[in-house]
């Protein structure tokens, strides 16, 4: 064998030698790190499962207390809008449609107030019959004075203007009513229970 | 369970919690922010009535302590503007003798906004002066607009309608 033949098998046993090595690295088997890697995500699920557990209580009680203040915030909306259309009601009336803006006012009331408005139905009736009176009210503004989930007072400052006999072009009145309202469970509604002219 | 199974559980667990965390922080900033309008607008209310009556109440015969009494409920620019408003005043209360007593019949919420409150008050001036035999009574409206000015509620706008 010429030298130069040796050196080429020697290189040759070397390089394969080396390449060997190195599948040996690639492909041996590392029996300890696939267990030690799977461990360590069942920790980090573990520690991920309890935060969502914790982001998942705080966000339900969040989201009930964002509730409840909606459902009372719509509550008072709902009484506000109720009160408001009473008071326009009230003082919105016409010889021509007497009975019907009687009964509005009728089906939209409870209690002390509707008793009362019944009781003197007819003498309202024929005040507004015998003067030929109408008038037409406009709200300025409404306020909350106090509120719970199923009553409710409200302000009411609105302005009118009546026509009768005696005021053919009609005389502006200003008003400063206080309602008390309250929640119906059968229909959903704010019927207003009581209402005056506040002095 | 294997490496990539538990990657993708990780995966789903995080989003899931970064999805509640957020749905909490924003329903408890929504309820924070209308829990402060509600203490706010409670705490107005409730400063409305001595505001009013010191604002449209006056003495012609101790107006300056009237209207230093009116001023320390008023804040920002309505203090200007209720300092011109009596000084003009001032003259003309003195020359008829004037004595208005402000009485509040009711107060309302009407808003409540991050750092103002709308209310509705049923005001009464009760007047005396030198053309009135006895005492006369206006019923107004006023609309009130209060803000927290170091922990108390003063008037920024007052206006009658």
């Amino acid at each position: 064998m010429t030298t130069a033949v040796k050196l080429q098998s020697l290189s040759f046993k070397l390089r394969k030698r080396r390449l060997k090595g190195i599948r040996k690295v690639v492909t041996r088997p590392a029996p300890r790190r696939p267990r030690v890697a799977s461990k360590w995500w069942r920790d980090v699920n573990v520690v991920l499962g309890l935060a969502l557990v914790l982001a998942v209580v705080l966000a339900v009680v969040s989201g009930l207390r964002w509730q409840d203040q909606r459902t009372a915030e719509r509550g008072r909306q709902e009484a506000l809008a109720a009160a408001k259309q009473a008071a326009v009601n009230f003082v919105s009336i016409s010889v021509s449609s007497v009975d019907s803006d009687m009964q509005r006012i009728i089906d939209g009331a409870t209690g002390e107030f509707k008793e009362e408005y019944e009781g003197n139905k007819a003498t309202f009736r024929t005040q507004i019959v015998e003067n030929k009176a109408s008038s037409t009210g406009t709200v300025l503004r409404a306020a909350i004075l106090s509120s719970d989930s199923d009553s409710a007072v409200v302000l009411v400052a609105l302005d009118a203007t009546i026509t009768n006999v005696n005021s053919p072009d009609g005389k502006l009145s200003h008003y400063r009513m206080q309602l008390d309202l309250a929640l119906d469970a059968g229909s959903g509604r704010w019927l207003v229970s009581r209402l005056d002219f506040v002095g | 369970m294997d490496v990539n199974r538990n990657r993708i559980l990780s995966a789903v667990l995080v989003t899931a919690t970064l999805a509640a965390t957020g749905l909490a922080v924003a329903a408890w900033r929504d309820h924070a922010a209308a829990a402060d309008r509600e203490h706010t607008g409670q705490t107005c209310l409730a400063g409305a009535t001595a505001a009013a009556q010191a604002i449209f109440s006056y003495d012609y015969r101790s107006f300056d302590a009237s209207v230093a009494n009116g001023r320390a409920f008023t804040t920002g620019s309505f203090t200007d503007e209720y300092t011109e408003t009596t000084t003009s005043l001032k003259p003309v209360a003195e020359q008829q003798q004037a004595v208005v007593r402000a009485e509040v019949s009711a107060a309302g919420l009407i808003e409540a906004r991050a750092n103002e409150v709308d209310l509705l008050l049923y005001v009464n001036q009760y007047r005396r002066n030198v053309a009135i035999t006895g005492e006369k009574v206006d019923q107004n409206r006023v609309v009130l607009t209060m803000t927290l000015d170091g922990g108390v509620c003063k008037v920024v706008k007052a206006a009658a309608i």
